[in-house]
């Protein structure tokens, strides 16, 4: 899907490490993005002429090497056998592939970017003010939404300003003070949210074309436990409004969502890690 | 059916290999029953069901073989020819089988002889490939690239190394990533530092549960006095432990904890800088802690060190790695063992207490105090390099030969381009320090085209496993050739057809097709590939 954007992806994160959620196929950590006046800039600020010109320089160095290259395939060629033919034909396909890749990234170069009312975020703050953070990046990240900068985000949300009374212990006082954190954590989302809901695109409200997963990585942070994790799906055509529970000593795979996830975005797969078939209950609205 | 399979692959070589010592009589085509009850509807002239026996009769291609299976099949089975034509009897009709079988054996052992398909290279064959080629026996370059697929049970088998955009975007810039470490670019080597470490750190992991009663700290055989063992009340956190100096006065760390999930030990203060060599020294022996004392341990424990490679993630371990060895740890006293190891960029040493049960006192009340078990005592680890056998190293003499290293001319009448270096980002809280940069120098060529020929030459078949007809070379020669023109330096033009060849099929296939694949070139290197997953042959 992301050759039709400027950017195929976004992956960020609210951190000051390097955390990220996204992995290559063959699990290597894909780098953030973890500034929002940064993300603003990479998005809608047009960069110099003579950093358009290196960048188009190097992916032309690429394109000329693919060149050779499959000059190189054609002159191997005549002296294949058929079916060694047809391998190579795949080499050569891939070359292809490639070379188109880098050719719309070069013409991505040189088009506008497009220009956004709204200015760059200042970001001037202490790392306990995390939640902030978080609303300047979702604000940003529904303007690279709302412009089709990019179709697919990841948003990593580092809280480990807040780990020590995550270990709650069930103290009363401790308990307050994480609500507090959490309460605000879900404010900035239900922003992110409404604002997606009150752009419209093609007649339907942005919200109801974007699938939001929010979610974290522990059912409980007091016992550290990784079982039964809430996650909260917004959007995307949906039928929500409701809490779908599962066995929580045999509980159904959460891939399963994925999967659902996927076949929503018009991804024809019917399986996704352990998860081998959609969501039950999950419906379109 | 698992245990047959490298049976069969044997099976196979052989068969092969017996083909070639004699000439066997080869089976041939019935003709005279094909004639007789075959011709009349299926040939040129009546070409019934698609199918014309007089045209498969020649050539053995895969698909005139499958054809004849199919034709022995419904002759065996009594289909053909039909119920309502003239019969064959059964004399006639078993010569007519054998022959056919006979002629398909034949067809099948000149298809195996002749014909092993060609394949790419999997990726630990790549990456054995670059480390003998470049005498960069550590460089890490399997786990950049795309994981390859298996077919029955082989990750070699053509069928499961597929090839798509995916893995030629890889291929370039794994090309670039062995380029940016190959290539010298200052006159000296780097200096050769020398650095004991201890495995807490300040500010580091280990010092941390070790404050928690993971381990204690220890001097000459016996409790450090300045750092009391960790019970139910810490009386100074980390802070003031470290700027008391407590994490760097030469105390040994015992340790109580196996690597776990949270628990991954490292060497944090040396992150390596420049890819080569390192003399890796560490002193270890194991103990008997009963709360608070230090006992005679129950016999010999074993630490295991691994090289760990830093990714820019993974707070709390969880990077690569493999591992160096299991090394041990006598009861009582000291033993110091040493390792002559290749590190790359931002790869560090790890550490696991390896032949202890998994122990955490870390939730609990008294911690150290209340623990009874084995510990394994690092005193020390000594990091010393880099080391090069000769400077430049041998991966840049694969690429430059003996041409001089010298400073880039800051001012060129031709303007010539300065070479562009990528510095990669260094990950880590290493205490090591690059060198200072000695400013921009380069490869120097007093005649470039004639060295490019040279250099090439020498290069290209040494990559591509083979000798590499002179047109080839000359493509090749034609980039540096262009990019000089263009304004590049020597050494960016040369890198330009390098990078080249470096995704060019030549190298990352096994072309067992080439018009050579029955020259000993071929079958050296096949053989050597299924052998030792490397190439062994040109040299």
């Amino acid at each position: 899907m992301g050759n039709a954007t400027r950017f195929p992806s976004l992956v960020l994160a609210i951190t000051n490490e390097n955390s990220t959620l996204s992995f290559t196929r063959s699990g290597a950590s894909i780098p953030s993005d973890k500034s929002p006046r940064q993300l603003f800039e990479k998005l809608f600020v047009q960069g110099k002429p003579n950093e358009v010109e290196t960048r188009v320089q190097q992916l032309q160095l690429g394109q000329s090497t693919l060149d050779f290259i499959m000059e190189q395939s054609n002159r191997l060629n005549r002296n294949l056998s058929k079916s060694d033919q047809q391998r190579m034909e795949q080499y050569q396909t891939s070359v292809r592939d490639l070379e188109r890749r880098l050719h719309s990234a070069q013409e991505w170069e040189y088009r506008e970017k497009l220009k956004v009312e709204a200015k760059a975020p200042e970001e001037n703050m202490a790392p306990q003010q995390f939640v902030e953070r978080t609303g300047m990046m979702f604000d940003v990240m529904k303007l690279a939404l709302e412009t089709d900068s990019t179709r697919i985000i990841s948003l990593m949300i580092d809280t480990t300003v807040i780990h020590n009374i995550t270990h709650h212990g069930n103290r009363p006082e401790v308990l307050s003070e994480l609500q507090g954190h959490e309460r605000r954590q879900f404010d900035a989302l239900n922003r992110f949210l409404t604002n997606l809901n009150s752009s419209i695109e093609a007649g339907y409200s942005l919200l109801d074309r974007t699938m939001v997963l929010y979610g974290t990585c522990m059912g409980s942070a007091n016992s550290h436990s990784n079982d039964n994790l809430p996650v909260l799906l917004a959007g995307g055509g949906f039928r929500h409004g409701q809490h779908l529970a599962f066995d929580q000593n045999n509980n159904y795979p959460l891939t399963n969502l994925y999967v659902s996830m996927l076949q929503r975005l018009g991804i024809e797969t019917d399986t996704f890690s352990s998860g081998k078939g959609t969501l039950r209950g999950l419906e379109f609205s | 059916m698992v245990v047959l399979s490298p049976g069969l692959t044997i099976g196979t070589t052989l068969v092969g290999c017996c083909c070639l010592l004699g000439q066997i009589a080869r089976g041939q085509l019935p003709e005279r029953f094909l004639n007789h009850y075959c011709y009349d509807c299926h040939s040129a002239s009546n070409i019934e069901a698609g199918l014309d026996l007089q045209a498969l009769s020649n050539g053995t291609t895969l698909e005139n073989t499958r054809r004849w299976e199919q034709v022995l099949d419904r002759i065996v089975a009594g289909e053909m020819p039909p119920r309502d034509s003239e019969q064959p009897n059964s004399q006639d009709l078993g010569v007519a089988i054998q022959s056919i079988t006979k002629l398909l054996h034949d067809w099948d052992a000149d298809a195996s002889r002749s014909t092993p398909s060609m394949r790419r290279l999997i990726r630990s064959e790549y990456e054995n490939t670059i480390r003998d080629l470049l005498e960069m026996p550590g460089i890490a370059l399997a786990n950049y690239l795309p994981a390859d697929g298996q077919t029955h049970g082989f990750d070699k088998h053509p069928e499961a190394l597929d090839i798509s955009h995916v893995n030629i975007a890889k291929y370039l810039e794994v090309a670039d990533r062995i380029l940016d470490d190959a290539i010298a670019t200052r006159p000296e080597p780097p200096t050769i530092h020398h650095r004991r470490i201890s495995l807490v750190n300040r500010g580091g992991f280990v010092a941390h549960i070790v404050m928690n009663g993971d381990g204690v700290l220890l001097k000459d055989g016996k409790l450090d006095p300045t750092f009391p063992p960790a019970s139910e009340q810490n009386y100074l956190d980390q802070g003031a432990h470290e700027r008391f100096g407590s994490f760097n006065n030469g105390a040994s760390v015992g340790l109580f904890r196996h690597e776990d999930e949270s628990v991954c030990p490292y060497f944090t203060e040396h992150v390596t800088i420049y890819p080569a060599r390192y003399r890796v020294k560490i002193s270890l022996w194991g103990f008997q802690w009963d709360q608070g004392k230090i006992l005679p341990g129950r016999g010999n424990e074993a630490a295991r060190l691994s090289v760990v490679q830093l990714t820019g993630d993974g707070r709390g371990g969880r990077h690569p790695s493999y591992v160096l060895g299991y090394f041990n740890a006598p009861n009582d006293k000291p033993l110091e063992h040493e390792l002559y190891v290749w590190m790359n960029r931002n790869e560090l040493i790890g550490f696991n207490a390896a032949s202890l049960a998994p122990a955490a006192n870390y939730h609990k009340k008294k911690r150290a105090i209340e623990f009874t078990g084995p510990g394994i005592v690092v005193d020390w680890l000594d990091v010393e390099g880099p080391f090069y056998e000769t400077w430049p190293p041998a991966s840049h003499r694969a690429f430059f030969g003996d041409l001089p290293i010298a400073p880039f001319p800051s001012q060129e009448p031709n303007q010539i381009r300065p070479p562009v270096r990528y510095r990669p980002p260094q990950l880590g809280a290493g205490m090591n320090r690059p060198d200072q940069e000695p400013g921009l120098w380069t490869v120097q060529s007093e005649s470039p085209l004639q060295d490019a020929e040279r250099l090439l030459a020498d290069f290209l078949p040494r990559l591509f496993r083979k000798p590499v007809p002179h047109n080839v070379t000359s493509d090749y020669l034609g980039i540096v050739k262009k990019q000089i023109e263009s304004g590049d330096c020597f050494e960016d033009a040369m890198r330009t057809a390098y990078r080249s060849s470096l995704v060019s099929p030549n190298f990352l296939f096994h072309l067992t097709d080439y018009p050579d694949a029955k020259t000993e070139f071929a079958l050296a290197s096949r053989l050597s590939y299924f052998l030792w997953i490397r190439s062994r042959t040109i040299d």
